[in-house]
């Protein structure tokens, strides 16, 4: 292959996605100036890689519109987030309803009984 | 809003819980699932730079970029509840600050630009410096690319969307969609290199 067209396969070469990939391989063997062309290819796509953390800067009052428009929690999510956040409690309590109810129902089978 | 009655100390679990990405844990994601106020506003705080970035990029107005900015944090909060896969979360995050901009950019008759894969105007190309340490040169560079090109770039080399992905927010074959991203490279590189004949 002639520089030439290695030099158009790059930008797809990148990506593995070149036709005639085993060639250009070949090529890149022994040609420095193209693979200088493909390292100045890659520095270029990492560079682009890390424009994604360079956000573009947005007036300070948007992040307060943004929370702004957070959906306010139901009473039943209300609940769930108590007791995600303290399974200790919500254990303990349900351990002594527990207690309650059988205490109660010990008791009724007592008085029973005495009814009949 | 501040809410009460919600978790605390989000921003504590960072070392401990697994980043996804962008500063988001599962952790974090899980709350938000679970319409956790509290969570949900450390999300918008931990991602709105970037979602305002990419949707600035996209529409290229910095108040239409607000109003998709905010357009897509409403989306993505009635989406989160049925969201799974925590790998994918910036990718989903990105397709859906990229459809609610194209969107905006529909209603205002602009999409069409998008869809124009027009030839570099020559006479524009900026002289790059011999490095990319100097972004704002880059980001200059991208400018001057066509329109079609450029959003191509931008959605799969800066925020990693997949040809695919990109295809489907588009409205245009994946094999087109390689045709363009090879052709903004060339031209990138082109326009980064002219006149100095530096390698970088």
């Amino acid at each position: 292959m002639r520089c030439e067209e290695v030099r158009e396969l790059l930008p797809a070469y990148l990506d593995g996605e070149a036709a005639r990939q085993a060639e250009i391989d070949a090529h890149l063997a022994w040609c420095g100036e193209c693979r200088r062309e493909l390292a100045g290819y890659r520095s270029m796509v990492r560079s682009l890689a890390a424009l994604r953390e360079r956000g573009a800067h947005p007036a300070p009052q948007l992040v307060e519109r943004l929370v702004a428009l957070i959906p306010a929690p139901s009473l039943l999510d209300r609940v769930r987030f108590n007791v995600y956040d303290h399974p200790g409690w919500y254990a303990a309590a349900s351990l002594a309803a527990a207690v309650v109810a059988a205490f109660l129902l010990r008791r009724r089978a007592r008085e029973r009984p005495a009814l009949a | 809003m501040s809410p009460r009655h919600l978790p605390r100390n989000l921003g504590d679990e960072d070392g401990v819980q697994a980043v996804v990405d962008g500063g988001v844990t599962k952790e974090l994601l899980a709350r938000c699932r679970r319409n956790d106020p509290r969570a949900l506003e450390e999300l918008v705080r931990r991602t709105h730079r970037r979602v305002y970035g990419l949707a600035y990029r996209l529409v290229r107005d910095p108040h239409e970029a607000e109003d998709v900015a905010q357009e897509a944090y409403l989306r993505m909060f009635q989406g989160l509840g049925g969201f799974r896969e925590e790998a994918r979360f910036e990718t989903w995050m990105h397709r859906i600050v990229t459809n609610t901009a194209f969107n905006h950019l529909r209603r205002r008759g602009r999409f069409g630009e998008l869809l124009e894969d027009g030839a570099l105007d020559v006479a524009t190309a900026v002289r790059s410096e011999s490095s990319f340490a100097d972004r704002d040169e880059l980001e200059r560079a991208m400018e001057r690319l066509p329109a079609g090109q450029r959003i191509v770039l931008v959605l799969k080399d800066v925020y990693g969307l997949s040809c695919r992905e990109i295809g489907h927010e588009l409205g245009i074959e994946e094999g087109a969609v390689k045709v363009r991203l090879h052709r903004a490279r060339r031209r990138l590189r082109e326009v980064l290199t002219e006149g100095d004949g530096d390698e970088v």
